[in-house]
């Protein structure tokens, strides 16, 4: 009889670390994933506002020709290379989203020319004010009047 | 017996929650250091962007002056106003008279490349200057200028159109007189009054001295000795305008204390315009000349330097004096034979026209060789004597008064009337005669 004592002790204590392992390994790799996840947004979020840091341009000129050729001069003085995404033309009656040709990247200390021709807006276009809204891929927008 | 088996072991599941939690609290603290190394990365970015915004607030640049390049674009004088370097990156200009103009964008690297003399930096209280040329340049119209800097400031000007024919002009020409052997810088255009005149060599200045202006122009000898090389030649009359500038080029002259002379007559050579401190070769047409020569600190010919006529052919040849720079000056001399002949005709060289007897008139006798070149070394002899047909002119003696090769006198006079009269000079066997003339009786 003795002997059967001593095992029903060890079956428990079997039993109670079977269950602490394996308690303890779902409770490291939640931690170990959320840390990961949060690592992996953090690092993601400081590149992202480095680039966006690092990212700056500036209008150097826009020129509208007789025909309505927008020409937009812009220079890179940042540290990074930006594309540009988009840009707006805001008349301050309307505002309109033109196609310039920006396939090209407006590389790190360097300057770059996008044109559109904005045919379409010689009855609307009335002389004032415009507002250039430049977006680049970074997220950075600069604006530019033109009288 | 088991008893201490079976109590060793309940710790077991404390040492391995143990184990677990030392393991969560190293990934705890490695997230620490990553988030940590991550801020810092990210700190340390916009401290950086943050020393570009506040170095891009230093910059000041203040456009002195835009003026005309002549009519082919404009040429700007800027100053660097602020506290830090600007590096210049574009110049762009366009016409503001023209409604469909472009801008015309120079990239200031790309030309730096091309000139070296292009200086694209600027440090802090220094000036510069830009050429820009402009397609179609209408100098009395107006231009707006963008000058944009590496850390992306954009500063503008304006052209304002001026009538390049009221602009003033200087140049820098050489003296004729002095056979090109003096530098003469002239001007006109200019306000009356005085102003100041500075001559740089690669940018440094060599020499500078003031001027004065009156009727608007000026004309001075550069007297300062300028070895051969570029220079610019700056004329400044105003603190509001820039400097009226040339660009000159000083070559080598050189000058022959004769022009001509017989074989072994030594020919004295002054100089100035070669390169500093460097020995010189003479050249006798293609051959090289026994020669010992060499120039100052301001490339001017050391004194004494002289060569003595070779055995050669008779006539013009050319004396070639070089530096070691390879610049040369040339001047020709005539290598003169025997005397030959004589001609005998008025101071101007015309035929002697009809002489009253009695009454004093001009006559010239020049002495030649049989080549036909004027014996500039004759100085006459013994033997040279004047005389005419009627054996009455006065003087008959030519054995002085000879100036390279010519005699000349007022004071000749033939003393009875004589039709078909012909004056003859003669020195031994070379002889010359005059034209035939008249002399008639007095009154």
């Amino acid at each position: 009889m003795k002997p059967r004592r001593g095992l029903s002790e060890i079956v428990a204590s079997m039993v109670v670390l079977i269950i602490v392992s394996v308690l303890g390994v779902m409770l490291y790799n939640l931690s170990l994933s959320n840390i990961n996840n949060q690592e992996n947004n953090l690092l993601s979020q400081v590149q992202q506002n480095e680039v966006v840091a690092q990212a700056k341009f500036e209008v150097v000129a826009v020129n509208k020709s007789d025909n309505n050729e927008v020409k937009v001069y812009l220079y890179n003085y940042g540290q990074v290379d930006v594309k540009i995404s988009d840009i707006y033309l805001d008349f301050g009656t309307f505002i309109t989203h033109p196609t310039f040709n920006l396939s090209e990247d407006l590389t790190a200390n360097n300057g770059l020319l996008v044109t559109s021709q904005l045919s379409y807006l010689t009855t609307d276009y009335q002389p004032g004010v415009v507002k250039y809204t430049i977006v680049s891929d970074k997220g950075v927008s600069i604006e530019y009047s033109v009288s | 017996m088991n008893t201490p088996c079976l109590k060793s072991k309940r710790g077991v599941a404390s040492i391995i929650g143990g184990v677990f939690l030392i393991l969560i609290i190293l990934s705890g603290y490695a997230f620490y250091v990553l988030t940590n190394s991550a801020t810092n990365d990210l700190q340390n970015t916009i401290q950086k962007v943050s020393v570009l915004d506040s170095e891009k607030k230093q910059e000041s640049l203040t456009v002195n002056y835009v003026v005309p390049n002549g009519s082919s674009g404009i040429i700007m004088y800027v100053t660097n106003s602020g506290s830090i370097l600007i590096s210049i990156k574009y110049i762009g200009t366009i016409d503001n008279d023209d409604s469909n103009a472009q801008y015309n964008f120079m990239d200031m690297d790309k030309q730096a490349l091309i000139n070296t003399m292009i200086e694209t930096n600027i440090d802090p209280g220094k000036s510069s200057s830009y050429n820009m040329d402009i397609v179609g340049f209408n100098p009395s119209g107006t231009y707006l200028i963008k000058i944009i800097s590496s850390r992306g400031n954009i500063f503008t000007a304006n052209y304002r159109g001026v009538d390049i024919n009221q602009l003033p002009f200087i140049a820098v020409t050489s003296a004729s007189s002095q056979g090109g052997n003096q530098l003469i810088i002239s001007g006109s255009r200019f306000p009356n009054g005085t102003s100041v005149v500075t001559i740089f060599r690669d940018t440094q200045e060599v020499s500078t001295f003031p001027l004065s202006i009156s009727t608007s122009t000026f004309s001075q000898p550069i007297l300062t000795l300028l070895p051969a090389g570029n220079y610019e030649a700056s004329v400044l009359y105003s603190s509001e305008v820039p400097p009226v500038l040339t660009s000159f080029e000083v070559k080598p002259t050189i000058t022959l204390d004769k022009s001509a002379g017989a074989v072994e007559t030594v020919v004295t050579i002054s100089g100035r315009g070669f390169s500093q401190l460097s020995p010189l070769s003479a050249m006798w047409d293609n051959y090289k000349l026994q020669f010992s020569g060499s120039t100052d600190n301001e490339g001017t010919i050391l004194p004494e330097m002289a060569f003595t006529v070779p055995s050669t052919t008779l006539g013009t040849h050319t004396i070639t004096i070089m530096d070691e720079s390879s610049n040369s000056a040339l001047q020709v001399f005539v290598c003169l034979g025997p005397l030959d002949h004589f001609t005998v005709t008025t101071p101007t060289g015309r035929a002697i026209g009809n002489q009253v007897a009695g009454v004093n008139f001009d006559v010239k006798v020049t002495a030649y060789d049989a080549n036909g070149n004027v014996k500039t070394d004759y100085t006459g002899s013994n033997t040279a004597t004047l005389s005419d047909r009627s054996a009455s002119i006065s003087p008959t003696s030519l054995s002085s008064g000879w100036v390279n090769g010519v005699w000349t006198s007022s004071d000749a006079i033939i003393n009875q009337k004589y039709a078909g009269d012909k004056i003859t000079s003669t020195d031994g066997s070379p002889t010359g005669s005059s034209n035939t003339f008249d002399v008639t009786a007095p009154g």
